[in-house]
C-alpha cells in the first residue's frame, strides 16, 4: 500500500557501510567467477583492490556529504584517475590528471584489448590492455552496483550490474562458468539483500532475486557462444597466443578453413612450425618464453643449435600465402633461415627458431622462407650415443610430482636401449605400432583433454588421444629416458594441389591440420622431429622402421614386445590418477550422450525449481501470516492483506484505490456478496486502519481461511493452478515501483 | 462515543438524525440522498447550496429542513434590488431614547434561508457571504455576534437562466456542499400530487429536535475520530485536484478541511466514531464540485459551470487514488 517514503531515508550511516562490506563480498565473489577466463592469480588481486578503492571511496564520500549523487560522480573521477595513473601516466599531469593526450592512449590501449582477445584463447593472460578493459568494466559495474545499492537503496537492483559480471563466463562460454562461484554468488547476493533491506520491499527482493539468478541461468542460453562467432567471422582461424590450449578445440571444429597455401622448389610437403613448448611443469602447457631481440629481424635467422657440418642438409624455398590464421606466430619450416617478404615487426628466437610479431599477426602475410632440410643417416643419429651437452638442464626438466605410471611405462618400453636413438625409436614405435588409436573427442570426454602430467598419464591409460597427447608424452617420455626433448606446435604439410605455381608443387594446409610433434636432441644433428602419432603425420626417413638402414632397436631389461606394452593393470593405478577418471564409466559415446542429457535434465531442473521459488514465497508467507493470525500475533490488515493478494492470485486482483467496501462490492458478485466471515473482516479492518483504537478479532485466521476457500471455489482449476504455481501476486509486487504513478 | 462537554450517546445521535430524516420525507419524496446530504451539511456546521431548476423542492427542503430541528428560522427571497442592510439590519434612531437602535436583520437566526440568492447583486450576496463565513455581522461600527448554530441553506438556479448573477469562485468556496435535487420519479411524483391536493404538508411539520440536542449532534459530529490514514487520503485527493490537466482551478486548503468536517458528520449519521474512506469518497463530488473550474478544453461549450464535466472529473481522481490501510501515521 502507498505508505509515505521513510522520512529516515537520509539517516543510512552504519546500514550504509554494511551494504557496501556485502557488495564488497558479492564483488569479490564475482571476480573470482573470471578465473575461467584468465590465467593466474594477480588479475584477482588487482581487481579487487580496485574494488575496494571505489567502494571505499564512495562510502567516505557519503560519510563526509549527505548528498547522495556525489559518492557515484566521485567514484568515477577517482577511477578515472586510477586508469590514467596505471595505464597512461605518461600522457598525465602528474602522473595522475588525464590530459588531451589521454585519450588517443586509452584508445590505443583499448585497440591492443581487442587484438588481445582475438589473438588469446581461454583461459586467456592477463595482459596489460586486457587489464585495462578488465579495470573499466569492473570499475564501472562496482560504481553503478554502488549507486544502485547504497545511493539509491535498492540492492536488489545492484543485482543488474552484477549479473552482468556473473554471466561473462557463461557468455564466453556456456560450459566455463564455475558452479562453486554461481552458488557463492547467489549467497552473496542474498546476503547484500538481507543487509540492505531492512525492512522495505522484501518481497520485491526476492521476485527480483529469482529474476537475476534465473537470468544469469538463461540468458548465456540464449546468446550464442562467443567462441562460434569467431568461427563464422571473416577472420576464420585463431590459434591464440597460446596455439598449445585451443589445439583440441580448433581440430574437432565441424568447418574447416583453409588456413595457408604454399609451395615448395622441392617438390616435397614441410612440417610448419608455429611455436615449440618446452616447460612441462604446470597444469597447461604454453610456448616458450620468446626472448624478443629487435636485433632479431628474419632475413637472417640464427642457426640450427647443435647441427654441425658432417650432417647432410639439402636447401629449400618455400612460398607461403597465409589465408586465414590470425596468429602473432609465423608458420615456417625448421629449421629456417631466412624470410623474406614479411609486412611489419617480427622477430626471432634464438633457441626455438620461432618468428613472431610484436604488434601483427600473420593474417594475410605472403612469404618466402628458406630452410634446411636436414637427413641425418640412422649411424649419425646412433652415434650421438646418450651424451648431452651443458645447458641442456631445462630439456630435461620434469615436475617434482609427476604420476608414476608415465616414467615406469617409459622405462619398461625403451629403459634398456643403448643410445637415445634406439630409446626413441622404440617410444615412436610404441605410439605408433602399438593398441593406441587417435580420437580427439575420447580426451574431452574422458576429461584428459589438454595438456599436463595428468592428461599424459590418463592418455597413457585409456590410450587414445590425439596429436598433443602422443607428441607430450613421448617429448616426457623422453625426458625421464634422459633425451632433451620439446613439443613443437605447427601444420602438417596438408594436402597437395593438382595445379602447380610456377612449376612448383603447392600445398593447402587447412584447420584440422594443426598439429603437434615431439622434437628429440641429438648431439650433432640438433632438434629433431618424430612422429608418434598415430595414422596421421610422415614418419621421417631415419625414424622409419621400413626402412632398411634403420636399426630394429633392443629393449634389453624387460624387453616386452611392443604390442603387449601395457604397463600395469590399469586398477592398481587408478589411485594415482583422480583428475581423469570417468564418473560415468565408460568411454563409449552413449555414455557420453548422457552426461549431456543429465547435464541438461539438471539444468531444466533447476531453472523449474527458481521459476516456482515465487510460489514458494506465496506458499511460507501464507503460513506465515495464518499462523500469526492464529496465534493474535498479526493484526487484521495481515488478514485483509492475505485475501486481497489471494484474489489477485485468482486473477480477481483488486486496485489499491478501493475502500474494504469497495472490495466487497468487486469481489462480490455471488461469491462473497452477503459473507459473514468477510463482512467481520472488512469491519476489523476498518477499525484497525480507520478508527482510534483497533478491535479484537479471534476470528481472524478462521476467516481467513474461510473466504480463501470461497475465493478459490468461485474460480476455475486453471486459475487455481497457476495462483498455487505462479502467484502473479508476488510478480506485481516486483513490478509496483515502476508502475506507481504519484 | 467520546462524550465530552454536550456530546450526546451514539443511541440518541441515531435517533434524532433518523427522526429528522424522517420528519423531511413526510415533504420531500424520494430525495434520500438530498436530505441526508442537507442534514451532513447541518451537523458538519456547514453552510449548504442548493442549486437545480426552479420548481424541483429545493426551497422545500430548505424549510422543512429548517422546520424540523426547534430553533429560529428565516428566509430571505434575494431579489435583484435587495441590500445588504436587508439581510444584516439596519441602525434606526429611536427619538424616544435619543440614540440610535440597531435592528437586526433576517441573518440572525440559527437556519438562515436564502432563496435564489444568484439573482441578488453581487454587493448584497457579499454581506451574506462575509457573515456566513465570519459567524458576525458588523453595521455601523458595532459587531453583532450570530447565532450559534449557524447555517445558510441557499438555494439558486442554474447560472445560465435569466437574470442570475453568478456567485464568485471565492463565495462559493464558503458553501460546504451544493446538491441538487433532480426530478422525483413517477411513483414519488405521484405521491407528492395526491398529498399537496389539499394542504401544504410544511404547515403540519413539527419540530423533533431541540436546539440543545441539535448542539449535542454537532458536538458529537466534533468527536467523530478521522486517522491519519483518512486524513493522507483526503490531502492526496485535493492534491490530485490541483495537478489535474482538466482542472483549471483545484481544491482549496479550506475544501479539505470541509471535506474531513463532512465526512465527519456522515461517519456520524452512518452510526459509526470514525471515518471511512468510502465517507471521503462519497462527499467529494458534493463537497469539491463547486469549487473546482475545468479548464476551457472541457467546458468548451461555453458553460463553465456545468456539473457533469466536473463531477466525472472528481470520480476519475477519486478512482485514481489509492486508499491508505492500516494504522500508519506520520513518521
Amino acid at each position: 500500500m502507498a505508505g509515505p517514503e521513510p522520512v529516515t531515508r537520509f539517516a543510512g550511516g552504519d546500514r550504509d557501510w554494511r551494504v557496501s562490506l556485502a557488495l564488497l563480498v558479492v564483488v569479490l565473489v564475482l571476480l573470482a567467477g573470471l578465473h575461467v577466463m584468465l590465467q593466474g592469480l594477480g588479475w584477482w588481486f588487482a581487481l579487487a583492490l580496485l574494488a575496494v578503492a571505489l567502494l571505499g571511496v564512495a562510502a567516505f564520500v557519503r560519510y563526509l556529504s549527505r548528498r547522495r549523487f556525489l559518492a557515484p560522480i566521485v567514484s568515477v573521477l577517482v577511477l578515472l584517475v586510477l586508469m590514467t595513473a596505471f595505464f597512461v601516466p605518461g600522457t598525465a599531469f602528474l602522473g595522475l590528471v588525464p590530459t588531451t593526450g589521454s585519450w588517443p592512449a586509452f584508445g590505443r590501449i583499448i585497440d591492443a584489448a581487442a587484438l588481445s582477445i582475438n589473438q588469446q584463447s581461454l583461459p586467456a593472460v592477463a595482459d596489460t590492455p586486457l587489464m585495462f578493459l578488465l579495470c573499466l568494466g569492473v570499475g564501472a559495474i562496482v560504481i553503478v552496483a554502488d549507486a544502485l545499492a547504497v545511493s539509491l537503496r535498492a540492492p536488489a537492483f545492484a543485482g543488474i550490474p552484477l549479473l552482468v559480471l556473473l554471466a561473462v563466463p557463461s557468455v564466453v562460454s556456456i560450459d566455463s562458468t564455475d558452479p562453486v562461484v554461481f552458488v557463492l554468488a547467489v549467497l552473496t547476493y542474498l546476503f547484500l539483500l538481507r543487509v540492505g533491506d531492512e525492512r522495505r520491499q522484501t518481497r520485491l527482493s526476492l521476485a527480483l532475486a529469482v529474476v537475476v539468478v534465473v537470468g544469469t541461468l538463461v540468458v548465456p542460453l540464449a546468446l550464442p557462444p562467443v567462441s562460434q562467432a569467431i568461427d563464422e567471422g571473416s577472420s576464420g582461424f585463431s590459434t591464440g597466443v597460446n596455439p598449445v590450449l585451443s589445439l583440441g578445440q580448433d581440430l574437432r571444429r565441424s568447418t574447416e578453413h583453409t588456413v595457408l597455401d604454399y609451395s615448395t622448389a622441392s617438390g616435397s610437403g614441410q612440417y610448419l612450425r608455429l611455436v615449440s613448448v618446452e616447460d612441462f611443469s604446470g597444469t597447461t602447457w604454453g610456448p616458450s618464453r620468446f626472448v624478443l631481440n629487435t636485433g632479431n629481424t628474419p632475413t637472417r635467422i640464427g642457426d640450427s643449435p647443435g647441427l654441425s657440418g658432417a650432417v647432410t642438409t639439402k636447401g629449400d624455398t618455400t612460398y607461403l600465402q597465409v589465408r586465414n590464421l590470425t596468429s602473432p606466430w609465423l608458420p615456417i619450416p625448421y629449421p629456417t633461415t631466412s624470410v623474406a617478404g614479411l609486412v611489419g615487426n617480427w622477430y626471432w628466437d634464438s633457441s626455438t627458431l620461432t618468428v613472431k610479431s610484436t604488434d601483427d599477426t600473420a593474417q594475410g602475410e605472403s612469404y618466402r622462407a628458406s630452410s634446411l632440410v636436414i637427413s641425418p643417416t640412422p649411424a649419425q643419429l646412433q652415434s650421438a650415443g646418450t651424451t648431452v651437452p651443458g645447458g641442456f638442464e631445462r630439456y630435461l626438466a620434469l615436475p617434482n610430482s609427476m604420476p608414476k605410471i608415465i616414467a615406469s611405462t617409459a622405462n619398461q618400453v625403451a629403459g634398456g636401449a643403448s643410445s637415445n636413438y634406439e630409446k626413441a625409436l622404440l617410444l615412436q614405435d610404441y605410439f605408433r605400432n602399438g593398441d593406441f588409436q587417435y580420437s580427439e573427442v575420447a580426451p574431452v570426454d574422458n576429461g584428459y583433454d589438454g595438456t599436463g602430467m595428468r592428461a599424459i598419464a590418463a592418455f597413457l591409460q585409456a590410450k587414445m588421444g590425439y596429436c598433443i597427447h602422443f607428441a607430450s608424452a613421448m617429448a616426457v617420455m623422453a625426458r625421464t629416458l634422459g633425451i632433451p626433448s620439446r613439443v613443437a606446435v605447427g601444420f602438417l604439410p596438408g594436402t597437395e594441389l593438382p595445379d602447380k605455381v610456377d612449376g612448383r608443387t603447392t600445398f593447402q594446409v587447412g584447420s584440422h591440420d594443426l598439429h603437434a610433434w615431439p622434437e628429440l636432441y641429438f648431439e650433432g644433428i640438433g632438434w629433431t622431429r618424430f612422429e608418434p602419432t598415430v595414422s596421421r603425420g610422415v614418419v621421417p626417413s631415419y625414424a622409419d622402421q621400413n626402412s632398411a638402414d634403420v636399426p630394429t632397436p633392443v629393449n634389453t631389461p624387460d624387453a616386452l614386445p611392443s604390442g603387449a606394452a601395457t604397463p600395469l593393470p590399469s586398477s592398481s593405478r587408478a589411485p594415482a590418477l583422480s583428475d581423469p577418471t570417468n564418473p560415468f564409466g565408460t568411454n563409449s559415446s552413449t555414455g557420453s550422450a548422457l552426461v549431456g542429457w543429465l547435464w541438461v535434465l539438471l539444468i531444466v531442473f533447476v531453472v523449474v525449481l527458481l521459476l516456482l521459488i515465487p510460489a514458494f514465497v506465496r506458499l511460507q508467507q501464507r503460513r506465515t501470516r495464518l499462523r500469526d493470525l492464529g496465534r493474535g500475533l498479526a493484526t487484521p490488515l495481515a488478514a485483509w492483506r492475505e485475501v486481497l493478494q489471494s484474489a489477485e492470485d485468482l486473477g480477481r486482483a483488486v486496485p489499491e484505490t478501493a475502500t474494504p467496501r469497495e472490495v466487497r462490492q468487486l469481489l462480490g458478485d455471488g461469491v462473497l456478496a452477503e459473507d459473514v466471515a468477510l463482512s467481520r473482516m472488512i469491519d476489523a479492518v476498518e477499525h484497525e486502519s480507520y478508527s482510534s483504537e483497533g478491535r479484537a478479532y479471534p476470528e481472524a485466521e478462521a476467516d481467513t481461511r474461510a473466504i480463501l476457500e470461497r475465493l478459490r471455489s468461485g474460480v476455475g482449476r486453471p486459475e487455481r493452478v497457476r495462483a498455487a504455481l505462479s502467484p502473479p501476486s508476488i510478480w506485481s509486487g516486483l513490478l509496483r515501483p515502476f508502475t506507481r504513478t504519484d | 462515543m467520546n462524550s465530552s462537554d454536550g456530546a450526546m450517546a451514539a443511541d440518541d445521535f441515531y435517533r434524532h438524525s433518523s427522526e429528522i430524516v424522517r420528519s423531511i420525507e413526510t415533504v420531500i419524496d424520494g430525495k434520500r440522498d438530498a436530505v441526508q446530504m442537507a442534514l451532513t451539511v447541518l451537523l458538519a456546521g456547514g453552510h449548504l447550496l442548493i442549486e437545480d431548476v426552479p420548481g424541483v423542492g429545493k426551497t422545500m427542503l430548505a424549510r422543512a429542513l429548517a422546520k424540523s430541528v426547534d430553533c429560529t428560522v428565516n428566509r430571505i427571497q434575494f431579489t435583484p434590488d435587495l441590500l445588504p442592510s436587508d439581510i444584516t439590519g439596519v441602525s434606526i434612531y429611536n427619538q424616544a431614547e435619543h440614540e440610535f437602535e440597531f435592528k437586526p436583520g433576517p441573518i440572525f437566526a440559527n437556519i438562515v434561508i436564502g432563496d435564489e440568492i444568484n439573482r441578488a447583486s453581487p454587493k448584497t450576496q457579499s454581506a451574506l457571504l462575509e457573515s456566513m463565513e465570519e459567524g458576525q455581522v458588523t453595521v455601523d461600527g458595532v459587531t453583532s455576534v450570530l447565532a450559534s448554530p449557524f447555517t445558510v441553506i441557499a438555494t439558486q438556479n442554474p447560472v445560465e437562466m435569466e437574470g442570475t448573477y453568478p456567485l464568485p469562485e471565492a463565495q462559493r468556496d464558503r458553501f460546504m456542499a451544493r446538491i441538487s435535487m433532480g426530478y422525483p420519479d413517477d411513483g414519488a411524483e405521484l405521491a407528492m400530487l395526491r398529498r399537496r391536493e389539499t394542504a401544504s404538508p410544511l404547515d403540519d411539520l413539527q419540530p423533533v429536535v431541540s436546539t440543545v440536542q441539535l448542539i449535542g449532534m454537532i458536538e458529537s459530529v466534533r468527536n467523530v475520530f478521522v486517522s491519519w490514514a483518512v486524513e493522507q487520503y483526503a490531502v492526496s485527493i485535493a492534491q490530485a485536484t490541483r495537478r489535474d490537466r482538466d482542472l483549471r482551478l483545484g481544491a482549496s486548503p479550506r475544501a479539505t478541511l470541509q471535506l474531513v468536517r463532512a465526512a465527519k458528520a456522515r461517519a456520524a449519521l452512518d452510526g459509526r466514531e470514525f471515518v471511512l474512506p468510502d465517507d471521503i469518497d462519497a462527499l467529494a463530488v458534493p463537497v469539491l464540485g463547486h469549487r473546482l473550474i475545468p479548464t476551457n478544453r472541457i467546458s468548451g461549450n461555453g458553460n463553465p459551470f456545468a456539473s457533469g464535466a466536473v463531477s466525472d472529473i472528481i470520480y476519475r481522481i477519486v478512482a485514481a487514488t489509492p486508499v491508505p490501510l492500516g494504522a500508519v501515521g506520520p513518521a
